[in-house]
């Protein structure tokens, strides 16, 4: 049994319909921040000194991370492309060129914790006799990617921001969690 | 991450980057399999089912079929 997870993580990011592209070898460690959407309530004083819960409906989450991209490559190395455009219009040929646009895309993110360090993608199968701790976050919003060069070296502030649920009523907030008796299964594409 | 086609129904792809990507054979199929490609790796997956040869055996009743002439007068 896993007493709690530290150092080592991997997380994937997929644009609708292409390829999961492992991102962790760009991340610093203890930039990583989930911020889950709160299911707050107001309440409501009654009459006769009870109280009345009023739900307010679950907010957004929002994942940052700080990361040190060199270019703005599709493949790992880059993610300007994805902010400023959608998955059909990447350049792929050198040299690279993206313009901003008003195209905005969806995307998976997986964040994956396990005992099993082998593994090299976030998506990826947990064999049994590993723990595991994965997030999938689906239909995502690549929200922010601000860069600085403020400490000498060029890093990029990135947000993702989800909605609970997409307009009719699905789930977009998924964990899984093996113990590791018994085998996580990689996950499917995201079309 | 390069992709080069092979054919309608194939596509090799090839991971000149540094960093891994997860590709899928059959995608959105109910035989969809994940294949993860660590840097340098490269492999064939099939972008969707090519049809099914259909066997040139002749079954035993068409190799046995006799020609007959039917004269139908009215």
């Amino acid at each position: 049994m896993v007493d709690a997870w530290s150092e080592w993580g991997l997380l994937a990011i997929t644009a609708k319909g292409q390829s999961d592209v492992e991102y962790s070898g760009r991340i610093v460690t203890d930039s990583l921040d989930i911020d889950t959407g709160d299911k707050d309530f107001d309440i409501i004083n009654l009459l006769n000194g009870g109280r009345l819960e009023k739900p307010t409906p679950e907010a957004e989450t929002v994942i940052t991370f700080d990361a040190y991209f060199p270019d703005i490559g599709t493949s790992g190395s880059g993610i300007l492309q994805l902010f400023h455009t959608t998955s059909s219009n990447w350049d792929t040929s050198q040299p690279l060129e993206i313009t901003n646009s008003r195209n905005r895309d969806q995307f998976r993110i997986a964040i994956l914790w396990t005992e099993d360090t082998s593994l090299t993608s976030a998506t990826a199968q947990v064999p049994a006799g590993s723990a595991a701790l994965r997030l999938v976050i689906t239909d995502a919003r690549l929200i922010s990617a601000k860069m600085s060069f403020g400490d000498g070296i060029l890093k990029t502030t990135v947000k993702f921001k989800v909605a609970p649920f997409s307009r009719t009523g699905t789930a977009n907030i998924k964990w899984q969690s093996t113990d590791g008796t018994a085998t996580l299964e990689a996950l499917s594409s995201y079309s | 991450m390069k992709v080069e086609v092979i054919d309608e129904y194939r596509q090799k792809i090839i991971n000149d980057g540094e960093d891994t990507i997860t590709v899928y054979d059959l995608r959105g199929t109910p035989e969809e399999k994940q294949i993860v490609l660590n840097p340098g790796d490269e492999a064939v997956i099939y972008i969707k089912k090519p049809p099914e040869k259909k066997s040139k055996k002749k079954t035993e009743k068409s190799e046995n079929r006799e020609e007959v002439d039917i004269n139908i007068s009215v």
